[in-house]
């Protein structure tokens, strides 16, 4: 105890601490706003333009849309993709033009010169995209099952090097949306209030934007402070003390972690006071914010600093800042598709909506897995930096330097 | 105090690459100095003892303690490396706090222990100062204060007067031979005034083996009979330097008094004299070949 609270000491005059929790304050803040947006709780009236948009699982719409856009892009034989989250624009060869025209010509019952003709047609304004549209996606409804047509647009993906929405993981998403009617907006308005109790349904949105920004900060302060050790060449006088490299790693680690996630509990204490203020304590649950940071945010610094401690240790270098920027990167970028959400097996979830409360509901089990999976990941990490820390000590292994004659 | 330090048919190696061989001592309460040339292996057997390397067979026993029960020896050594370094933004206080808790002092004596080895390296006054400003004594001084903070039965320092000042240099071995009162205390360094005036007994390692292990005054007592002075011209300097290993000399002009070690012929002019560490140590060298 008394070790850790000399780490957190420590942390606290070092800049970094303080240089990164301006970054996750000033991110925050920026994206979630001085203030709770109250509208987000006003209660859905009859006959307005629009309720917002949902997420469906029927196939018969996926399909639509999904082949409606597959089609345009073929017929201009130009497909917009995001591997790695990156933007690309596909173009393909006569080879793979004629494979696209199979699979389209599977989707829909249509024939490969049928298909072809029509993006002959189309690329020289003979027929318009539209009537193309209607009449194959008219015949594609019922031509084969959802399964097969999952597997096809999957095939369509792979020949486009990957990274289109019409992959299995992400054609759902992205050709799922559609307007909500009035009576779902009720329901989802009813859910915020019953069941998120207010709180729960603005606590996601801010652990939805906390979590991008915790899931690559705290990473240089974690290297930072580890790395400490080796450049202030006081590695040997750290080895040679009686305490146990459990308690040592466990005391610095929990430091950080108990900071970080003080300022994130201030942080959404600052919101929680506000919601408590605009709807009154009878109306909401004022320890839902503290749940959701709990359960949300916390594996993601749980894993962020093992995997600091344990990259220092074992490289005795900051390599653990690029391990941790890439793995961000390719998580956040994940998680694009599924936004409003999509929680996945991803390190950093994603629920940048308020309201969307059955999404959460029907994923609350996959969502505790995931967090508990993440939490016993970080144990495991750590377990595994011991034992290099133990054997570092021992000189046991010699890594870039140390105990170098 | 009981106890010693015993090492039995001790090898080391880092990697493929053996560095210790065959070592056996016995060290008890006291100074005890460890001489050698820069490489011969000190580095590597104080690193060994402090739980910083592992043995490759051999047995070594501190105070009873096997050197495998490392947490045991850890909380029964104190170490001073040769390249002793802090958090530089770290205080004098606030060093001796930290490393005092890693070494699982008692919270209620923390305070009381920081305050007494402050003033024992009379670096009270400078207790605020931070570890970066500190000059090359006083961070020497500051490193004893965090070895001997948990009261450790030994006390090992590796080459701790090395860039000291002649004043500084005293200093601290007074100090270190203060603290030999009552605790094993092994000083490693290639400086032969500082075995000559703290330590009785002493080791001498050369390409990590044993080639001494004694007394001081056995030692120098190897370079009785062959210790001469002689005077001789400048221009002859060089002759005798090629001939004898020469352990002093005196710049007196157009002669120079040179103090040497011969093992064959007498010459003319060579007087006997007494020995002192150096020339025993010298002696010692050159009777395995390490120095022409």
């Amino acid at each position: 105890m008394r070790l850790m609270l000399l780490e957190m000491k420590r942390i606290l005059k070092n800049p970094l601490f303080w240089i990164s929790i301006a970054l996750i304050f000033v991110f925050i803040y920026s994206q979630f706003g001085s203030g709770i947006d109250i509208s987000d709780m006003d209660k859905p009236l009859p006959n307005q333009e629009n309720y917002g948009i949902t997420q469906t699982n029927n196939m018969s719409i996926i399909r639509e849309k999904a082949i409606a856009q597959l089609l345009q892009e073929y017929s201009f034989n130009s497909y917009t993709t995001y591997p790695y989250g990156f933007y690309r624009q596909v173009e393909l060869n006569d080879k793979k033009n004629l494979q696209m025209a199979k699979i389209i010509s599977a989707i829909s019952g249509t024939s490969i010169e049928e298909i072809q003709e029509k993006q002959k047609k189309q690329q020289s304004s003979l027929m318009n995209g539209e009537q193309i549209q209607h009449i194959i996606i008219a015949k594609a409804q019922d031509s084969i099952s959802a399964q097969e047509f999952l597997d096809l647009m999957d095939k369509a993906d792979e020949l486009l090097g990957g990274g289109s929405f019409y992959s299995k993981k992400l054609i759902a998403s992205q050709f799922g949306k559609r307007s909500k009617t009035y009576e779902e907006a009720i329901e989802d308005y009813e859910l915020m209030i019953n069941k998120d109790r207010v709180s729960g349904a603005y606590a996601r949105l801010f652990c939805d934007y906390a979590g991008i920004i915790i899931g690559i900060i705290p990473i240089f302060l974690a290297v930072a402070i580890w790395f400490k050790d080796q450049r202030s060449k006081c590695q040997d006088l750290l080895f040679t003390r009686k305490t146990s490299s459990l308690k040592f790693i466990i005391s610095r680690y929990l430091a950080m972690l108990i900071l970080f996630s003080i300022f994130l509990i201030v942080m959404g204490s600052y919101y929680n006071i506000q919601i408590i203020k605009e709807f009154g304590l009878s109306k909401i649950n004022p320890f839902y914010f503290y749940g959701y940071i709990l359960i949300w945010l916390i594996p993601i610094l749980a894993v962020l600093l093992s995997i600091g401690t344990f990259t220092t240790i074992a490289t005795n270098s900051p390599s653990g800042i690029l391990v941790m920027m890439t793995w961000w990167f390719l998580d956040v970028m994940n998680g694009l598709p599924g936004i409003k959400g999509g929680y996945g097996n991803s390190l950093i979830l994603r629920h940048n909506i308020v309201g969307n409360t059955q999404i959460y509901l029907n994923n609350r089990a996959f969502i505790f897995i995931n967090r508990g999976a993440y939490i016993l990941f970080a144990i495991v990490i750590l377990v595994i930096s011991m034992s290099i820390y133990n054997l570092k000590r021992e000189g046991k292994v010699f890594v870039r330097g140390i105990h170098k004659k | 105090m009981d106890g010693k330090i015993k090492i039995k048919g001790l090898n080391a190696a880092y990697g493929q690459n053996q560095v210790l061989f065959d070592i056996n001592l016995e060290i008890g309460k006291g100074m005890f100095g460890l001489l050698g040339r820069n490489g011969a292996g000190k580095s590597t057997l104080m690193k060994t003892l402090v739980t910083l390397l592992p043995i490759k067979n051999g047995e070594v026993e501190i105070c009873n303690i096997p050197i495998s029960r490392q947490r045991e020896i850890r909380s029964m050594v104190g170490y001073l490396p040769q390249d002793f370094n802090m958090y530089p933004n770290m205080s004098v206080e606030e060093s001796l706090e930290y490393l005092g808790v890693l070494s699982e002092i008692k919270s209620s004596e923390i305070k009381y222990l920081t305050n007494k080895v402050l003033e024992l390296v009379n670096l009270w006054q400078d207790r605020k100062v931070k570890v970066k400003a500190l000059s090359g004594g006083m961070k020497r001084r500051l490193g004893i204060a965090q070895a001997i903070i948990h009261e450790p039965k030994v006390l090992i320092v590796d080459e701790p007067t090395a860039g000291l000042d002649p004043e500084e240099r005293i200093r601290f071995r007074n100090l270190l031979a203060d603290l030999a009162q009552d605790k094993i205390v092994i000083l490693s360094t290639h400086i032969v005034g500082d075995i000559e005036s703290t330590c009785n007994h002493l080791a001498v390692l050369n390409h990590g083996k044993i080639i001494f292990n004694g007394e001081v005054s056995q030692l120098i007592a190897g370079a009785k009979g062959y210790t001469y002075k002689v005077q001789i011209p400048k221009n002859r300097f060089h002759e005798y330097r090629n001939r004898y290993v020469l352990t002093a000399q005196q710049d007196l002009g157009e002669y120079i008094d040179i103090k040497l070690l011969s093992k064959g012929k007498v010459e003319e002019g060579f007087v006997p004299c007494e020995p002192n560490i150096e020339d025993g140590y010298l002696n010692l060298l050159y009777d395995v070949g390490g120095v022409k």
